[in-house]
């Protein structure tokens, strides 16, 4: 119990210091499966919350228009793809990150938005439409901020120089692509041969 | 003290039966609503999103298939209604339908009994030809566009052929087919003639016939696909390729506030024009398009003809999809019913061939349906009066007097917009601004939320100034008090160190 509370204020660290905070989750187990999972549960409780708190000026739908399962697929299942994907271009492009590594990292990747978020979504209620600019200048450092935090980590996880980061985010990014299509095939497929398989029985052994 | 108590057990009360009351009112509205009437209705929010509404019209009967005609104090059955086109209603209710296989317009009463007989005369400049629409002006004249004898055919009130109007003799119509279709005239009694498969738009004849130009032209709409043909064609592929030509304007009225309503089949957008007499229209920036999830229609709204009635309600009909829409004077909508007709399986309210409507005095709607060989009569609800009467008060301005019905209609149906948008802009009138909120946010409207909450927040901040700055004043003290005291204390730890 002491260690997972302390593995999660070392969260802080980690974001004001991505560098060392990667290396150290990486070689030092300053982090673990479990604390990382329990980010990734704050980053989906963040957007259900946001999608609840926002000023209605900046958020028109709120939560009226989604379900727990499609904010899931939205928010969930593109980290989870991110995470396998840099795992297998980390696996043949000469990246030292292990599975279990590079899961921690992205969590810890999200804690901007985990921390600032929900204070940006409060403040959001005393802005009005002449304040939109302020809104979204917070929200794009958040988000810059993240994207930074995903970028540092292929680099110092896979240990990478700059270019050679910046070339295989694109190949994550193309590999993630092409993860979502074949999934896609492969639901097809599985749909399609289930049928036949059906048709076949009740054709076959009159199965009904 | 006593009263704080009941007060507080009133609203845990509360909590507990609204909802309960709504769910209630729901399943009851809907299902009784349901076993009456054999067809959905609607009304849409923001976006086009629908939501169910109160029966907002009665099916009434049918009338024009069978005509009945006065003989000495008896009623006798004459020769019915044989793929009618179009309908009119005068001031005294009277309705002039165009009985295009019987060559001939028919002036009935409201029970379906014959009153007047147009273009069955001996006299051959008399006669007509497959008529379709049909206008009287105010002093009783009867105009006909007699399609297939390609003129405009004046009658006076008591049937007499009075004068015709042919193909006015001008450039702009060398190549143009003159076979008029719909018309309707303007106080100055210029007449607006739509013309069959004409793409320029409505033609305007001055009273004298002569020709005055093309009004509210619709605009040709490209898809992506076609666009790219244009690039990438020759101009002899482009020349055998159609669709290319705007979409003709199938229906044109003129109503009491001399605004030219046009409507339009197979456009995506601007299917129904108000028209001012340069030409300008009023509702370009309003998207007509409704998300038709949850109910039968299917792609684009397809109006085959608009009337627009005393108070400047809109009224128009959808033949592809059996449904009638009713909009406001800006184009807001405030009801939708009716159903496609399926098969042999013919109810009222079920439309096939729905191809004109008009609205009486009363209010009553009348829909020439040639599935039918009739013409079908709704009555409107309770309901749908009330909806009336309170957009009528609500966009004269009387605002305070609007707002009772705003609130009983809220009290039958939660989710109608137009009630919440209308008290929401009531309440910012009245500058009750957190009441102005809560309704802006349930009508969706962004821009006249921020309004108010700007509102707001100048009116907090007024009232609250001495205990802000009070506030704020007291936060930097004790910050600095903690500093003081912080770096006394790292001293003091700086001390225990050594």
């Amino acid at each position: 119990m002491k260690k997972l509370y302390m593995e999660l204020k070392y969260s802080w660290q980690v974001m004001m210091h991505p560098i060392d905070g990667f290396y150290e989750l990486q070689y030092f187990g300053k982090g673990s499966v479990l604390s990382a999972t329990i980010l990734i549960a704050l980053f989906l409780i963040c957007v259900i919350v946001n999608k609840e708190i926002t000023n209605f000026v900046f958020n028109l739908n709120g939560l009226e228009e989604t379900s727990p399962i499609q904010l899931f697929v939205y928010c969930i299942v593109p980290l989870f793809i991110w995470v396998l994907s840099n795992y297998l271009v980390g696996a043949i492009a000469n990246g030292q990150g292990s599975f279990k590594t590079i899961y921690i990292t992205t969590a810890y990747a999200l804690l901007p938005y985990i921390y600032f978020s929900i204070p940006i979504s409060i403040v959001s209620n005393v802005l009005t439409d002449a304040e939109k600019s302020i809104y979204s200048f917070l929200i794009f450092v958040v988000i810059a901020w993240v994207v930074i935090m995903l970028y540092l980590q292929v680099k110092e996880v896979q240990e990478y120089e700059i270019y050679e980061t910046f070339k295989n985010i694109f190949l994550i990014i193309f590999t993630a692509i092409l993860i979502v299509v074949f999934s896609f095939a492969l639901y097809g497929i599985v749909l399609q041969s289930y049928s036949f398989l059906i048709e076949f029985l009740r054709e076959v052994l009159a199965y009904d | 003290m006593n009263g704080g108590v009941g007060n507080t057990y009133m609203k845990n009360k509360a909590i507990f039966t609204i909802p309960i009351i709504i769910i209630l009112s729901l399943y009851m509205g809907t299902s009784s609503v349901f076993a009456k009437v054999p067809y959905p209705s609607f009304s849409f929010g923001p976006e086009g999103k629908p939501f169910p509404i109160q029966t907002p019209y009665m099916p009434e009967n049918v009338i024009g298939n069978t005509l009945y005609q006065q003989d000495q104090g008896k009623l006798v059955n004459t020769l019915g209604l044989n793929n009618p086109n179009d309908i009119f209603i005068d001031k005294n209710d009277n309705l002039f339908i165009s009985d295009s296989f019987n060559n001939r317009v028919v002036e009935i009463n409201g029970n379906g009994i014959l009153l007047q007989e147009f273009g069955m005369g001996n006299n051959p400049k008399s006669r007509l030809n497959a008529p379709d629409g049909v206008y009287v002006s105010q002093n009783g004249d009867v105009y006909v566009a007699d399609t297939g004898n390609q003129r405009i055919a004046v009658y006076q009130s008591n049937g007499q052929f009075l004068k015709e109007y042919k193909k006015p003799d001008d450039v702009s119509l060398k190549n143009i087919m003159f076979a008029p279709i719909q018309l309707s005239i303007d106080e100055r009694g210029f007449l607006f003639v739509v013309l069959r498969g004409s793409d320029e738009g409505v033609a305007v004849l001055s009273p004298d016939g002569k020709f005055q130009g093309f009004f509210g032209r619709n605009v040709t709409q490209l898809s992506l696909i076609e666009r790219i043909k244009r690039n990438l064609y020759t101009k002899q592929q482009l020349a055998t390729n159609s669709n290319q030509v705007a979409a003709s304007v199938s229906d044109v009225y003129i109503g009491n506030d001399n605004y030219v309503y046009t409507c339009t089949q197979n456009v995506s957008t601007n299917q129904i024009k108000k028209l001012n007499t340069k030409g300008e229209d009023l509702f370009d920036n309003i998207d007509f398009n409704v998300n038709n999830d949850n109910f039968s229609a299917n792609g684009d709204l397809s109006f085959s003809s608009i009337t627009v009635d005393k108070n400047g309600f809109i009224y128009a009909v959808d033949k592809e999809n059996g449904l009638i829409f009713i909009y406001d004077n800006n184009g807001h909508i405030l009801a939708s019913f009716g159903m496609k007709l399926t098969g042999n399986n013919f109810r009222i309210g079920r439309f096939g061939m729905p191809v004109s409507i008009a609205v009486n005095s009363k209010g009553e709607i009348y829909v020439v349906d040639q599935s039918y060989n009739g013409i079908q009569v709704f009555k409107p609800t309770n309901f749908m009066k009330e909806v009336f009467t309170a957009t009528n008060l609500y966009n004269n301005g009387e605002y305070s007097k609007s707002k009772p019905y705003w609130e009983d209609i809220l009290k039958k149906n939660v989710f109608y917009y137009e009630a919440h948008l209308a008290l929401g802009e009531i309440y910012y009138e009245n500058q009750q601004w957190s009441k102005s909120l809560s309704e802006l946010k349930l009508a969706k409207n962004q821009k006249m939320y921020s309004d108010a909450l700007w509102q707001l927040r100048v009116v907090w901040v007024q009232k609250n100034l001495n205990k802000l700055v009070a506030a704020l004043v007291l936060l930097f003290s004790l910050f600095f008090i903690a500093k003081k005291f912080n770096i006394k204390l790292k001293i003091k730890k700086l001390r225990i160190k050594p």
